[in-house]
């Protein structure tokens, strides 16, 4: 899967959690939190539907690490490429 | 059933409560308003003389009152002395402005110093604070602003561009707003940090009667507006007292709470109690991560940890293998408030903290902890303890003509009640004092949430006996997200129920009848959920919302939504007990 394969999953999935989001606003650098109204509950359920995507398992450690989008996608390459989590616990 | 026991002194520190049963024979509120300093020249009592400014004279001047750790990873101390000049200046700016006693200087704002300020700034003058959530929609803060005849609001430029900007010309009592962030403070606000460097930093705070109204705390109700509680100055004596017992706390202690300041525990327990007691207040501006959380308890060597179920279940979510890595040894206590704590979260918290949590009940109205477990009382997983020394609980039955019926046989299920008169008992609700006085009969507060007492004194929590829903720790009125789904164009009916959920306790879940000729698509589910999220904010809007051709009505119109809950969760429809005993 590619970079824009990644970025797109994970807009998707923003928005069915934070369907008032404009993705245009969204600055890709800057934490979601500090962007949208998203509380920790919206934030475990975005990981969580990431891992059904993907098909994937993020271990609870790695939870910050997709905090932004440049952030998840980053992430989300490198454990797609290793056929495993990035960061095994 | 397991039973924590726990012995009278299990360490270097001894517990403020050793004797529970001695306690409660002996404890006067009289004594406890005793222990407090008053204003000078028997002023009265004022909540920011007790918190700050006597500290500020004597010997904890230079003590750190509050330290803060900012969003970037900064820490910024404020010593008693500095809170004391700070919140001085705070109140020589609103008597610039003009504002006076008994007006409304509301916040909406994060885990910030400038909170602090804003709080003790206007209690030296008078004026009535009321804390908002910053996560609120416009609709939720309109309301709130509305009720309380906000006249000042302090608040961050973004928050105000994209929320309060559009609500200024339905907000005519709202005259100042103070913008305490940003390089330019956008139109029609003026900028906090300068007004305070140009206050004087001397305040005398003038003669404080106890019963003059310090706070407001919104809560909601299952009908109608949100409900503006309103606490006295003498609120203080509660504060300090239940903190004492039920918290532990201690002069010089590391005291982290996690509340948002825009609930009740965040002020009471966030800045008041502690500030009073002359603990070091360890104020967290970033959101629930469980690693970082793990760390600033050891780094900041926190003593005593005040939260929440649901922040302890989201820890247990993650497993205990993490807490490993970490010396939480300074830890002497930690309490959960918000909603009941489950038994499993209890024992996960001893097996990885080396403590139970210790699990407590009180309300917006009651102002201070009511019924607690203690350091040195044996703890029933589940139950939320006995009653504060000085508080009289009660499980009643509500009869004909306002009267009551104590129900004294033990395991009966009724409502909890509490004799009124203690110090920080609400004063009323704003502008509905017919509202107030239905929670009151026989010299009972009703407090609408049903328990049972066990043979040994403890309190079982039940369930709520209206419909309002407990989500992470925040109450939410049905009707105010009903009336924001119905202001959608395709709405015709809308019904809200909380669910159960493992984490956050109960979840948002809403029914609507759409108008004739439409139906529910993927479009449309999008487009409902964006716009209650847009004007309720992301806590108190659905989390789910489901289409139904009608919804179960009462003769009059009422939606029942207890009908719409039970058949969601399977349950017999006419059976509430069944209902409420799923949950407990």
């Amino acid at each position: 899967m590619n970079r824009e394969e990644i970025e797109t999953i994970v807009l998707e999935v923003m928005l069915s959690i934070i369907p008032e989001m404009e993705p245009s606003t969204l600055d890709a650098r800057v934490s979601f939190r500090d962007q949208v109204e998203m509380d920790s509950v919206d934030y475990l359920n975005f990981v969580l539907t990431l891992e059904k995507r993907l098909g994937i398992r993020i271990p609870e450690i790695d939870y910050p690490r997709l905090s932004s989008l440049d952030g998840s996608i980053a992430y989300l390459l490198k454990v797609l490429a290793e056929g495993t989590s990035a960061d095994p616990p | 059933m397991q039973v924590i026991r726990k012995p009278h002194h299990d360490g270097a520190i001894p517990p403020n409560l050793i004797d529970y049963e001695a306690a409660c024979r002996s404890f006067t509120w009289q004594q406890a308003r005793e222990a407090l300093a008053g204003l000078p020249d028997h002023g009265g009592l004022n909540i920011a003389h007790e918190a700050v400014d006597r500290h500020a004279l004597g010997e904890k001047r230079d003590q750190v009152a509050l330290r803060w750790l900012d969003k970037a990873g900064g820490v910024e101390d404020y010593t008693y002395a500095r809170l004391s000049t700070l919140s001085n200046r705070f109140a020589n700016l609103l008597q610039t402005l003009g504002v006076g006693a008994g007006q409304g200087v509301f916040s909406v704002l994060g885990r910030v110093p400038e909170l602090f300020i804003t709080a003790l700034g206007s209690w030296k003058n008078h004026s009535r604070f009321c804390a908002l959530f910053a996560a609120f929609g416009p609709e939720p803060l309109r309301a709130r602003l509305a009720i309380g005849r906000a006249c000042v609001l302090v608040t961050t430029a973004d928050i105000y561009r994209r929320k309060i900007a559009q609500l200024r010309d339905q907000l005519p009592d709202l005259q100042w707003v103070l913008i305490i962030d940003g390089d330019e403070t956008p139109a029609g606000t003026l900028d906090f940090k300068t007004l305070l460097e140009a206050a004087g930093p001397e305040f005398r705070i003038t003669s404080t009667d106890a019963e003059e109204i310090a706070l407001i705390h919104f809560t909601s109700g299952t009908t109608g507006k949100p409900k503006g509680a309103l606490h006295a100055h003498a609120a203080v004596v509660a504060h300090i007292h239940s903190a004492r017992m039920a918290l532990d706390l201690q002069p010089g202690d590391s005291y982290w709470c996690t509340a948002d300041p825009g609930w009740v525990t965040g002020i009471s327990y966030g800045v008041i109690a502690p500030l009073t007691i002359g603990a070091r207040v360890i104020l967290d501006a970033s959101e629930f991560e469980v690693d970082r959380w793990y760390r600033l308890l050891q780094e900041q060597a926190v003593n005593i940890w005040y939260t929440a179920p649901t922040a302890v279940r989201m820890m247990m979510k993650f497993g205990s293998d993490l807490a490993r890595n970490y010396d939480l040894s300074s830890l002497r206590l930690i309490a959960s408030v918000g909603e009941p704590l489950n038994p499993e979260a209890v024992l996960w918290c001893r097996k990885v903290f080396g403590l139970p949590c210790h699990d407590n009940w009180w309300q917006t109205e009651t102002g201070a902890i009511m019924i607690a477990n203690y350091r040195a009382m044996d703890i029933k997983p589940g139950s939320m303890g006995r009653p504060l020394p000085g508080i009289e609980a009660a499980i009643v039955e509500r009869g004909e003509t306002g009267r009551i019926r104590i129900l004294s046989d033990p395991r009966t299920t009724g409502e909890l009640a509490l004799r009124r008169g203690w110090p920080s008992m609400f004063r009323g609700y704003l502008g509905d004092e017919a509202r107030y006085a239905k929670c009151f009969a026989d010299g009972w507060y009703l407090s609408g949430d049903l328990a049972r007492r066990d043979e040994a004194g403890y309190y079982w929590f039940v369930g709520r006996a209206d419909d309002v829903i407990k989500s992470a720790g925040h109450l939410i009125g049905p009707f105010e997200v009903e009336s924001v789904l119905m202001e959608h164009p395709t709405v015709a009916e809308a019904g809200v129920i909380g669910l159960p959920d493992s984490i956050i306790g109960e979840t948002v879940k809403a029914y609507v009848v759409l108008k004739p000729g439409l139906c529910m698509d993927d479009v449309l589910h999008r487009d409902l959920l964006a716009h209650a999220r847009r004007r309720l904010g992301p806590t108190v809007a659905p989390r789910e919302i489901e289409a139904r051709e009608e919804l179960p009505k009462t003769r009059s119109g009422k939606i029942m939504r207890r009908v719409l809950k039970a058949r969601e969760l399977g349950l017999p429809e006419g059976d509430l007990s069944a209902l409420l005993n799923s949950q407990s």
